[in-house]
């Protein structure tokens, strides 16, 4: 079944027809959510709180658009508020980041295995993308890791197609001379 | 300066498919000429191939959660009762459409028989038109879902209303539905877990639905055009050991852009003792 299908049977009663969906799109809401308020707990919050809204909203949602880039519009929204509200800078929170990966931060001495040399590099990945300004950091996130494009990353962060073109840009300059400064070798 | 940025963002752009024609010529020249330019379409290749590693999953608990807090909403109340009513009256319309075309038909005739015999009087009137409306027939059943949870047995988490109908799991799907299947032999949990993103992007670039069940070892690509399956073929080709079904390999070579299916793929480990 479809989106459009579930959506109507949502509107139509059918809360099994909204549970589907949500657990179809939970993850990729996350994903989006917790660079930006930089713990899990709350990512979790905003993921839940996404989709409430969504639900409350749904009778608004315009075909025009997918409904994923309706959701995460609203998941943006909700997370940017979710911060806003807690008076924290877009920062990581260093907490998450020890909770997370601990001792992993720097990498491993001797030339280590794969899997060890991928965790190592993900971790300093996230550690430096966590640094990014929002501006940067979220159109990096929609791009490579949901995969959106840029008209679909548009439309989420409500800016030009050429604002996107220029902020990934950058994005990707920063991100490199972090990475670089980090150790990460490319 | 400017026109250096300009091309710094065009290179970008190239990586991530979003030029024109035009700016893709400018790109590939680009990139055979000048090894900066070459340096940093591979570095953006690369930080792609690391992000992928960064995707994170929900905690298992936590479906349950978020459905109880959905069936639990207060905005149930503005879905249930108004659409609700318009729906049971559709459904106790459906089949009732015979006799009302019948009727209908037979009133345009006599229409129509009449329109004739005034106008062999000679009564200068314009001839009727003659149409007719015939009712529709009612909604379609509810297609069942045919969707298991991801961390959760076959079966519906949240009470259905009895109309809905009962989803079918994916096993219970009838077999015309699965003959066109695949399956991946991959190496192990961290090739599984690259290709998961893979095949999430794979969806968002083609948009194209699919459902994982059985902690993503089986997924269920529905509606998929022959050429995003001959896409998601490379990439599951790229990974593994890939073995297709007949009906599944007739329908790539065959299939007409516009004759969707769905699509089974099934992802085993070499070593069984890697398998999560």
């Amino acid at each position: 079944m479809n989106d459009e299908e579930l959506i109507e049977k949502t509107l139509a009663g059918d809360k099994e027809a909204f549970g589907l969906l949500a657990l179809k799109y939970k993850d990729r809401v996350y994903n989006l959510a917790l660079p930006i308020v930089g713990n899990k707990e709350d990512a979790l919050d905003v993921v839940q709180d996404t989709f409430m809204q969504a639900l409350a909203h749904l009778e608004n949602f315009r075909r025009s658009s997918r409904f994923y880039t309706w959701l995460y519009r609203i998941a943006y929204n909700t997370a940017v508020g979710a911060l806003r509200k807690r008076k924290r800078k877009p920062r990581a929170s260093l907490e998450y980041l020890n909770e997370e990966y601990g001792d992993c931060f720097e990498a491993q001495g001797d030339a280590p295995d794969d899997d060890a040399k991928r965790r190592d590099d993900a971790a300093i990945l996230r550690r430096e993308l966590a640094k990014l300004s929002e501006e940067y950091r979220t159109p990096l996130i929609l791009r490579e890791v949901e995969g959106a494009n840029y008209e679909q990353i548009a439309e989420i962060l409500n800016v030009p197609v050429g604002t996107v073109r220029s902020r990934l840009h950058r994005a990707r300059i920063a991100l490199r001379e972090r990475l670089e400064r980090a150790g990460l070798k490319m | 300066m400017k026109e250096n940025i300009w091309k710094e963002e065009l290179v970008d752009a190239y990586v991530d498919d979003e030029c024109s024609s035009h700016e893709r010529a400018i790109v590939e020249a680009l990139l055979r000429e000048d090894a900066e330019a070459k340096n940093a379409a591979d570095w953006a290749l690369r930080l792609r191939e690391l992000m992928a590693h960064t995707r994170e999953e929900t905690p298992p608990d936590f479906s349950q959660r978020l459905t109880t807090a959905i069936a639990e909403s207060d905005a149930w109340q503005n879905y249930g009762v108004s659409r609700a009513r318009s729906t049971t009256r559709e459904r106790a319309n459906r089949g009732k459409w015979i006799p009302t075309a019948v009727g209908a038909t037979a009133a345009a005739l006599a229409f129509v028989a009449f329109g004739l015999a005034y106008h062999s009087l000679r009564v200068e009137r314009p001839a009727p038109t003659g149409d007719s409306t015939i009712a529709h027939e009612g909604v379609k059943d509810a297609p069942n879902s045919g969707i298991a949870y991801e961390h959760e047995p076959a079966r519906p988490s949240i009470q259905t209303p009895a109309s809905a109908g009962s989803p079918l799991s994916i096993e219970e799907r009838p077999a015309s539905q699965e003959a066109r299947w695949a399956t991946v032999r991959i190496a192990d949990a961290t090739e599984h877990r690259r290709l998961n993103n893979l095949i999430q992007r794979f969806g968002a670039k083609f948009d194209v639905d699919f459902m994982k069940f059985d902690a993503n070892r089986e997924l269920l690509f529905q509606g998929i055009t022959p050429q995003a399956w001959r896409e998601l073929r490379q990439t599951l080709e790229a990974s593994g050991e890939l073995e297709i079904s007949d009906a599944l390999q007739a329908w790539s070579a065959d299939g007409a852009e516009s004759e969707r299916c769905d699509v089974r793929v099934t992802i085993t480990f070499a070593n069984p003792e890697t398998n999560e």
